[in-house]
Order: C-alpha cells, then structure tokens, then sequence
C-alpha cells in the first residue's frame, strides 16, 4: 500500500486516482489468489501467503 | 477441504465478480484509457517494486521456502496469476523433490507450465517447478472474472433495477464466504502441519514452525 501510494504521489495523480491505485495494492484480487493457489497449483499454503 | 475448493470458492468468486459487474457501466471500462498514467503506474508498481520488496522480506525474516515463494509469487504478478511470458514461460519437467503437480493430472509428458524460476531457484532449490497448467488457468480465470463481471454489466445495463440494487448484499455476501474460506484453509493446514512438506522439510524455517 505505502508502495501504491509514494508512485502516485511520485507520478502526482490526482487524490481519487491515488486512493484507487492504494486500495487496490491492498486489495489485489485476494480470492481470485487464493484460488489460483488452492485449486489450481494445489499449494494451499501459498494461497495462505497470497491473503 | 474438496467441496470448498472445487465449488464453493470458484462460487464465491463468480458471485463477487457478478456483484462487482453489477455496480459497472460499459462507460467505467472505457475510463481505463482516459486515466492512462493511473493504469500504467498501477501495474508496473504491481510488477516492479512490490515483488523487489517481497524477494527482500522474504529474505529477511528467513520465510519457509514455499511461504518465501508464496510471497515472491504474490509480489511479482500483476493481478497475482497473469502470465510473466518474459522469464517464467517453461515447459514442465520433474523436479527432484515436494514436486507439487497434482496427482489427477495423468500423462503429463510436455505440458506448457508457468514456473517463477528465479523465486523457486532462491528458495525451493535449483530444477524444482511449480506446475501450472497455462491453458486451463487462463481459462479457469476467464470463466471466473471476464464472464460474471461481463454478466453483472449486462445485467445492470438490461436487467431489472432491483437485480442492480442487489451489487451490494451480494459483494459483501461474497467477502464473507471468502473470508470463512480463508479460516477454513488456516484451520486444515494448522491439521494438516504434520504431514506437509514442512515435516520433512530440512530448512531452518520449517524447522521452526515445526517447533511451534
């Protein structure tokens, strides 16, 4: 997230374009990860790391 | 363990995709090209800087090898399981050791995989793959994000306003299971700890958390 946020504020989006891209470095997809790693590899315990 | 992984969850997913679409206009897509820079900045930092930072605190806190690439692999790819054609497009051959191609897989002689080479030479040893089937992922990953959120869009554009004022329940719905499915692979592995690679793991990590 500290990542996310110091690019946009580096790249200097605007307040809405810089909470988005912070959110969504916190967020990234966390089930479509756990389910890459549980079902598909079969690594549960990567999935535990990916949430 | 099985009726979750291979129903529940793709459920869930496919639900909160569908949630999601249903609070989307087709005008929201095309704001991807109006903030460019917001796009280009979003994912390179989700390739470049955040997979650096993972490699250094896996590195740092000594993780257990399959947490350490768990973490490179959450950090190097955008969106956490698109492709890295760049350096990580192999075809399958056998590793030596906790080889984790699954079981229900016959005859794989030649299959296109997905190895994250440069984590899994760090931390699981030279020559050990992770098999990822390319085709049945993107697949897989299609039918679970493209498709819903395609229908959700769809929906809220075509359908009865009362289905579009349901994008809300249903996404919090959706968190909820993901969030008990989330416990419920916490309290199957703290079950399954003895009998994981961990127990017959010879790194100094896994040895720890044997300890514990």
């Amino acid at each position: 997230m500290i990542t996310g946020y110091a690019l946009s504020r580096l790249f200097r989006l605007p307040r809405t374009q810089r909470t988005a891209l912070t959110i969504e470095h916190a967020i990234k997809q966390e089930g479509t990860g756990i389910y890459v790693a549980v079902t598909i590899l079969g690594l549960p315990l990567v999935a535990l790391r990916c949430s | 363990m099985t009726i979750v992984e291979h129903y529940l969850l793709p459920a869930t997913l496919f639900l909160l995709m569908f949630s999601m679409g249903l609070s989307l206009t087709l005008a929201n897509f095309i704001e991807v090209f109006r903030y460019r820079t917001a796009v280009v900045v979003g994912v390179a930092s989700l390739a470049l800087p955040v997979p650096a930072i993972g490699l250094a605190l896996a590195h740092s806190f000594q993780l257990a090898p399959l947490l350490a690439v768990g973490r490179r692999a959450d950090g190097g790819v955008p969106g956490r399981h698109v492709l890295q054609p760049a350096h990580a497009l192999r075809a399958w051959r056998p590793g030596p050791r906790d080889q984790p191609h699954r079981a229900d897989e016959p005859g794989r002689g030649h299959h296109d995989t997905v190895v994250h080479h440069f984590a899994l030479t760090e931390f699981l040893a030279q020559d050990t793959v992770i098999s990822m089937p390319v085709g049945k992922t993107i697949l897989r990953i299609f039918g679970l994000t493209i498709v819903p959120v395609s229908l959700g869009v769809l929906v809220h554009a075509r359908g009865p306003a009362r289905i579009s004022a349901l994008a809300d329940p249903l996404k919090n719905l959706a968190a909820l299971l993901i969030g008990a499915f989330f416990l419920l692979l916490i309290l199957g592995q703290r079950a399954r700890r003895s009998s994981t690679p961990y127990a017959r793991c010879g790194h100094r990590s896994c040895a720890s958390i044997r300890r514990r």
